[in-house]
């Protein structure tokens, strides 16, 4: 039989409504087997770019890998965020001091921690190595901003290290010790492997890196871990970007867990699919906030920026988004220390939802038939819903904004070579108060044309006088209650100008199988936990 | 002996076009419901602000992924949006674009063709150059290309739609005028010394117009289906304004949450693609003389 364009045209049609029909009315996928002793997650990246903690460009699915295959020297209780000095439970180092002055900080390292493949036991030689990294400006490596306070390192033995600050810090194990960046490298594995370190690392975590390939990193466990060694022989992290392509991934069994889409309907579709499923999600999650660009007319003007303050409903986006979201008063999350809440505010620093209020300000700053503004964002789903919600809210106040809706790495491309004019951003920070200031709004973290510079998109403090003496004021204090108090006059000062709005923060979100038990309760943290407790339970 | 004053007994078809256009269109069922569907959208772009129950943008967070009910015939999207009325309006960009851009390539497309056909030479060489060289892409990835360079919005996807189907045009165009300018009326009308200008227009457009309608009527579907191609990938129409590609793309991500966004729009691009294509095939089997007759 030929084949006519008609025929093809009638034929694909058919093809199409009957694989229609079978995704959205066959039966709610039973759990299919995975394989044997092994857990599977599956995240929202493309494909792994690399296991090592200090390589620039890693995604949220490199840093699950890397959190399984790496220790730090200390660790929060898995699930959480260590909020006070107290919180934090021994990795590496097996116990710590600090001086008075929280200048001095010491760590006695464990003995006896072996690395993977061989190479050995972890030593402060190790530890001066991945910190030495960290600080040498000649070095090029992730995270680096997060040792800028360090003054200097030194190994008096080889179980003893010693690092002194700049300025004191009495979260320095918060704020450096803790994090990513500072997961302690082998030594001799780098210097032996240079670039395939990447994706041959060597830590001391309860996994090690079996093989990679374009699409998946597979873990197993290192028998001789320092710790209780993992429940489950393997687990095999997947990166599907795909939200559509995970989402059946999981539905059909094939992952055991998935990153959950965070969009406004996701958990509520997956309940109705399969009521068993378990969402873990962390609190506050990420802190999205809208850069309003200071250099670009008219967001120079304080009543346009303020119009846009009025014109933007926080509770109505973060009601959008359900059980996953709280609307943000200030740049920290309402559930940290230094945030202000609504009502302990002036009225004038309140901004209480209010299009009216919002139209008579543009008049006022010479716009009386409102703005256009040309904007873009990521394509990714919690960018693109919460800034397509806020352009929805903003022309109810004659606010046009022209958005264009790009690709995730190009927007953070572009929006480092200081390009865009409303950029939103989301980032999770730890309880560290004055980091998302440093990050955002600092004049040292102003976005350059060239890509030199950093996060500050707004150009605070640099095209307006900014916050920098206050951070400074901040940053010299070692009581850390009267730090929260300059923190806070820092929030008020960021109201009254508004060169970053805090929008909501979203949880970030995990669907797990219900066969998968984690061994303790996610209640907020960064967005990666530990899966050595982990085991199939059914 | 004839005089040349006189007419001559022109040599008639057997059929008039009336005859043809009737038999092609009256006589098959399948181009009766095609131009009812062409008609049926085409007003349905026209009257949107009077058919849409709801303001496509308007968002309303209590009735998030809904299902078709009495208030929405067919449900809403994610942000509670409501996907009738957003398929309505939708319709416009796919009408405008889809009619209008090949009929802005095969004027552009037609005279360019023409000209170097006829005129043959340097410019002939340079015309056939650039045509061969747009042609190497296919028409979707020349769209792409042209459109991330130039960006969004409406004059833009004009521009891009209409870029990508001139060297078709073009080379249609040339081809024909080719084989025309053989024909000895053409020699005659240089011969009795009718100016050029005159010569192109009285003698070979009319006389080339046959394949340029025909494609232009076949490359409707083609533009309605680049347009939803490019507003899919994010080139195309701007949020929050709906076009039929950018909706199925929203829904994409939201495929469980309400598949009827790009069940909608799905079904609305592959009636309208079809019917235009339908239609299309009808007027080259009515213009086309091999297989007319």
């Amino acid at each position: 039989m030929a084949l006519t364009r008609r025929r093809f045209l009638t034929n694909t049609t058919a093809a199409g409504v009957a694989t229609f029909a079978t995704l959205q009315f066959g039966a709610p996928g039973a759990y299919a087997q995975t394989e044997e002793g092994t857990i599977s997650i599956a995240l929202a990246a493309r494909a792994p770019s690399g296991i090592n903690p200090q390589q620039s460009g890693l995604t949220g699915g490199d840093n699950w890998a890397i959190y399984q295959v790496f220790n730090g020297l200390v660790q929060s209780r898995p699930g959480t965020f260590a909020v006070t000095p107290d919180d934090f439970q021994p990795a590496l180092a097996e116990s710590w001091d600090v001086s008075e002055d929280a200048r001095t900080w010491t760590y006695h390292l464990r003995q006896g921690v072996q690395f993977h493949h061989g190479y050995g036991e972890m030593t402060s030689r190790d530890v001066m190595f991945t910190y030495g990294r960290q600080i040498d400006p000649d070095v090029i490596s992730a995270g680096k901003v997060l040792f800028n306070n360090i003054e200097s390192i030194d190994a008096p033995d080889d179980y003893t290290f010693v690092v002194t600050l700049v300025r004191p810090d009495p979260l320095f194990n918060a704020s450096t010790a803790v994090t990513l960046a500072a997961s302690i490298l082998s030594q001799d594995a780098f210097e032996e492997k240079g670039e395939d370190f990447n994706f041959d690392p060597v830590g001391t975590g309860p996994y090690f890196v079996e093989s990679t390939d374009e699409s998946s990193i597979l873990l197993t466990a290192f028998p001789d871990y320092w710790d209780e060694p993992a429940a489950t022989e393997h687990v095999r992290v997947s990166f599907i970007a795909d939200t559509t392509a995970r989402t059946l991934a999981f539905a059909s069994g094939q992952v055991d867990m998935i990153e959950g889409v965070r969009q406004p309907g996701w958990i509520p579709t997956m309940r109705q699919r399969d009521p068993d499923t378990i969402f873990d999600a962390t609190a506050p999650g990420s802190f999205n906030t809208l850069h309003l660009n200071l250099e670009y007319e008219p967001l120079d003007d304080i009543r346009v920026r303020k119009a846009f303050r009025y014109a933007i409903d926080s509770a109505q986006i973060a009601s959008a988004f359900g059980e996953l979201s709280t609307p943000m008063v200030g740049i920290i999350a309402p559930q940290f220390a230094g945030s202000v809440t609504r009502e302990e505010l002036p009225e004038e620093l309140q901004y209480e939802y209010s299009p009216e209020k919002a139209m008579e300000l543009l008049a006022e700053a010479g716009y009386p038939d409102g703005i256009t503004i040309p904007a873009y964002t990521s394509q990714r789903e919690d960018y693109s819903t919460i800034m397509l919600i806020i352009q929805e809210q903003l022309r109810a106040s004659n606010i046009n904004l022209d958005l264009d809706i790009i690709d995730h790495a190009t927007m953070h491309a572009e929006n480092n070579l200081a390009k865009n004019s409303v950029a939103l951003n989301s980032s999770s920070f730890p309880p560290v108060p004055t980091l998302p200031f440093l990050q955002r709004l600092a004049a040292p973290a102003d976005a350059k044309p060239d890509g030199s510079g950093q996060g500050n998109y707004s150009h605070y403090g640099v095209a307006i006088p900014g916050i920098d003496d206050l951070l400074d004021q901040a940053q010299d204090e070692p009581d850390f209650d009267k730090r929260i108090e300059v923190i806070e006059e820092i929030e008020r000062k960021v109201l009254e100008d508004l060169p970053l709005l805090g929008i909501i923060t979203l949880s970030y979100v995990i669907a797990r199988n219900p066969r998968i038990d984690l061994g303790f309760d996610v209640e907020s943290g960064y967005a990666y936990w530990p899966l050595n407790q982990a085991r199939i339970v059914s | 002996m004839t005089s040349l004053d006189q007419p001559v007994e022109a040599v008639r078809p057997t059929r008039t076009l009336l005859e043809n256009v009737t038999a092609t269109f009256i006589g098959r069922p399948s181009m009766i419901f095609a131009a009812v569907v062409i008609l049926t959208f085409i007003a349905i772009a026209l009257f949107a602000p009077l058919l849409a129950p709801y303001d496509p943008l308007a968002q309303s967070y209590l009735v998030i992924n809904a299902y078709p009910s009495a208030e929405h015939w067919l449900g809403t999207d994610q942000f509670g949006r409501d996907v009738l009325s957003r398929l309505i309006y939708g319709s416009r960009n796919s009408m405008i674009f889809g009619i209008t851009a090949p009929i802005i390539a095969a004027l552009v497309g037609t005279t360019l063709g023409v000209v170097a056909g006829y005129f043959g030479g340097i410019f002939d060489r340079l015309v056939t150059r650039m045509i061969d060289l747009l042609l190497a892409f296919p028409d979707l990835l020349l769209a792409i290309i042209i459109s991330a360079a130039l960006g969004g919005g409406f004059w833009n996807i004009l521009a891009v739609l209409s870029i990508a189907f001139v060297p078709g045009f073009a080379r249609v165009a040339r081809a024909s005028t080719l084989a025309v300018k053989q024909e000895p009326y053409v020699e005659a009308s240089v011969a009795v010394g009718l100016r050029t200008p005159l010569i192109i227009l009285r003698h070979v457009v009319p006389n080339i117009a046959a394949p340029v309608v025909v494609l232009m009527t076949l490359w409707v579907a083609s533009a309605i289906r680049l347009e939803a191609a490019l507003s899919f990938l994010g080139l195309g129409t701007r949020p929050p304004y709906p076009s039929w590609g950018n909706i199925i793309r929203d829904g994409l991500n939201n495929i469980f949450g309400s598949p009827w966004p790009i069940i909608g729009a799905g079904f609305a691009i592959t009636l309208v693609v079809l019917s235009f294509n339908m239609i299309g095939d009808a007027v080259r089997d009515l213009l086309d003389p091999e297989i007319g007759q």
